[in-house]
């Protein structure tokens, strides 16, 4: 495996358009769509998440709503 | 040579079984057509002349020998280059994976062999799946079959496109954030996006495994309700697909949808509505209550654009993981807006993508005790917009063609987070000529619900038989 496999690209990113990681189409943009998006989620998180919470896995409630389920 | 463009699937295939045409004579017509129209709409990426010949001949063999494959002895159809076939190249519609050949085919593709499929080859697909729009930087745009300098709606451009101009009788796409339902809405078919994981994924090119859903599009909602039945069978080597009992979806349709409740959704998805795609909903509602269903009307969750944020994440991180590798050795093989889409995995936390996956189940029960309170099935436009031209979805700034692609999948991309099945039906043609449709969204499983609403719409209107290059 070569340093290159592991090496990540640096978080938080950086909007350096200089650097090789992060000299995107659109950086600008992303990086507006990405602090929007971490917002919203952590909103909602604070909200909607507890220890409980293993009766709401996915798959499960799939199949509680689904129909013909057989 | 006779012509077959009046034909959807399921008429194509009686024709071969009754022995009214042979599926060379039906194999050569899409061919043919595929080798004008598809070029010049850009539909294609490969096509295997030589295997698809020989193959209609061993069906027709069959068919002489009393033998028959199945459901779609002899049927000329083409897929998304996405899934795996046995000596056809599958790139996705990348250049990274260009010179990709593999040695087997995906699940479904062999459901389909196993049905008597002839494969003409694969079709044109956005850039690793990650365009609404069919923009592919790579091999050209997919064009609008009913205008060239318009979108075809993507990622399943090709399956689009194919279908709608009659040069197969059906497409296996894949739908992440819209890719089935938008290229349907855009080129005028039926396209059904399954429940998550009702369709084993096994052998096709993920690009976001939590959201990725394949499944047909095609004229018809019966056409479909074929194919998905070929394809929906269990996978015992599989285990992330549900084990559900196979369904013959066809089985169902019978025209009859009385009693069933339909739930017009309004809120989110009725704001900012262009006026004719809001004078087609209009329109389309009005038909299925002469069908027999009762409407009633259905309020989404305040939180659908959050949704739309927490399915834009789940998809970029996935993304971003699966192409960290090639997007830091390899970075100049993608085109600048597909990189710089999966980039924006990289600027999410762990945290923040544990949580808006751990919030899946939760908001999934918030949707369904909310908007499908009332009813059985969800009404709502596929997109909010007329299709825009090719160049008005690439004009301007980087953050201008993103919010763009934001508003083309703005009434998709949600579903595919809550993971329900959706399909989208044509319901009209705008003053320019553009096909415009409605979206019929239903709870877990009910693919055979939906595909019965659909059938019997169709059973009443001609949307779905208008082709952009064979106006009768």
């Amino acid at each position: 495996m070569s340093a290159m496999d592991t090496e990540l690209p640096p978080f938080p990113p950086t909007i350096d358009l200089q650097s090789a990681a992060w000299d995107m189409y659109g950086a600008e943009a992303n990086h507006a769509i990405t602090e929007r998006n971490n917002q919203i989620i952590a909103g909602l998180a604070v909200q909607r998440i507890e220890f409980s919470d293993h009766v709401y896995d996915f798959s499960r409630v799939l199949r509680l709503y689904g129909e013909n389920i057989t | 040579m006779s012509d077959f463009a009046s034909y959807d699937l399921v008429g194509i295939a009686d024709g071969i079984r009754d022995g009214r045409f042979s599926s060379r004579e039906v194999t050569e017509w899409c061919l043919g057509r595929l080798d004008t129209l598809g070029r010049q709409y850009n539909a294609v990426f490969q096509i295997d002349h030589e295997r698809a010949l020989k193959r209609a001949d061993s069906m027709d063999q069959q068919r002489v020998q009393g033998k028959s494959s199945g459901a779609l002895h002899g049927v000329p159809l083409a897929h998304k280059a996405l899934f795996d076939v046995a000596g056809l190249e599958c790139h996705a519609g990348s250049v990274l994976l260009k010179g990709r050949v593999p040695d087997n085919s995906a699940f479904l593709i062999r459901q389909l062999d196993q049905a008597g499929q002839v494969n003409l080859g694969t079709l044109h697909m956005s850039e690793f799946a990650l365009s609404p729009t069919g923009f592919n930087d790579h091999y050209g745009s997919g064009k609008n079959p009913w205008n060239p300098d318009h979108i075809s709606g993507g990622s399943s451009s090709g399956s689009g496109i194919a279908v709608a101009g009659r040069m197969v009788f059906g497409s296996i796409g894949g739908d992440t954030g819209g890719s089935i339902r938008l290229p349907a809405a855009m080129c005028g078919i039926t396209g059904i996006k399954p429940t998550f994981r009702r369709i084993s994924s096994q052998g096709a090119i993920p690009l976001s495994p939590s959201l990725d859903c394949l499944g047909p599009l095609a004229q018809s909602a019966r056409d479909c309700a074929r194919l998905l039945t070929c394809i929906g069978k269990a996978n015992p080597d599989d285990a992330l697909s549900e084990p559900l009992l196979a369904t013959d979806f066809e089985a169902h349709l019978d025209g009859n949808i009385r009693g069933l409740r339909i739930g017009v959704l309004d809120g989110y998805y009725r704001e900012a509505l262009d006026t004719e795609v809001a004078t087609c909903l209009d329109a389309g509602i009005d038909m299925l209550k002469r069908c027999g269903v009762s409407v009633v009307a259905a309020h989404p969750p305040s939180i659908m654009a959050d949704i739309n944020a927490l399915s834009q994440t789940v998809l970029s991180v996935e993304a971003a993981t699966l192409h960290r590798k090639w997007i830091q050795q390899r970075p100049h093989d993608y085109s600048d807006q597909v990189r710089g889409r999966i980039e924006q995995g990289f600027a999410y936390s762990a945290v923040r993508y544990a949580e808006a996956l751990s919030m899946r189940g939760k908001i999934l029960a918030e949707y369904m005790d909310t908007a499908f309170a009332h009813c059985d099935v969800l009404y709502a436009p596929v997109m909010p917009l007329l299709t825009p031209t090719i160049a008005q979805t690439l004009e301007g700034d980087p953050g201008d063609v993103q919010q763009m692609i934001g508003r083309v999948g703005q009434m998709a991309r949600g579903l595919n987070y809550l993971g329900l099945p959706a399909i989208s039906v044509p319901a009209g043609l705008s003053k320019t000529g553009l096909p415009m449709a409605f979206q019929l969204i239903g709870r877990p499983f009910s693919e055979a619900t939906l595909l019965r609403i659909a059938d019997a719409y169709q059973r009443q209107s001609d949307w779905h038989r208008v082709s952009p290059f064979d106006k009768s």
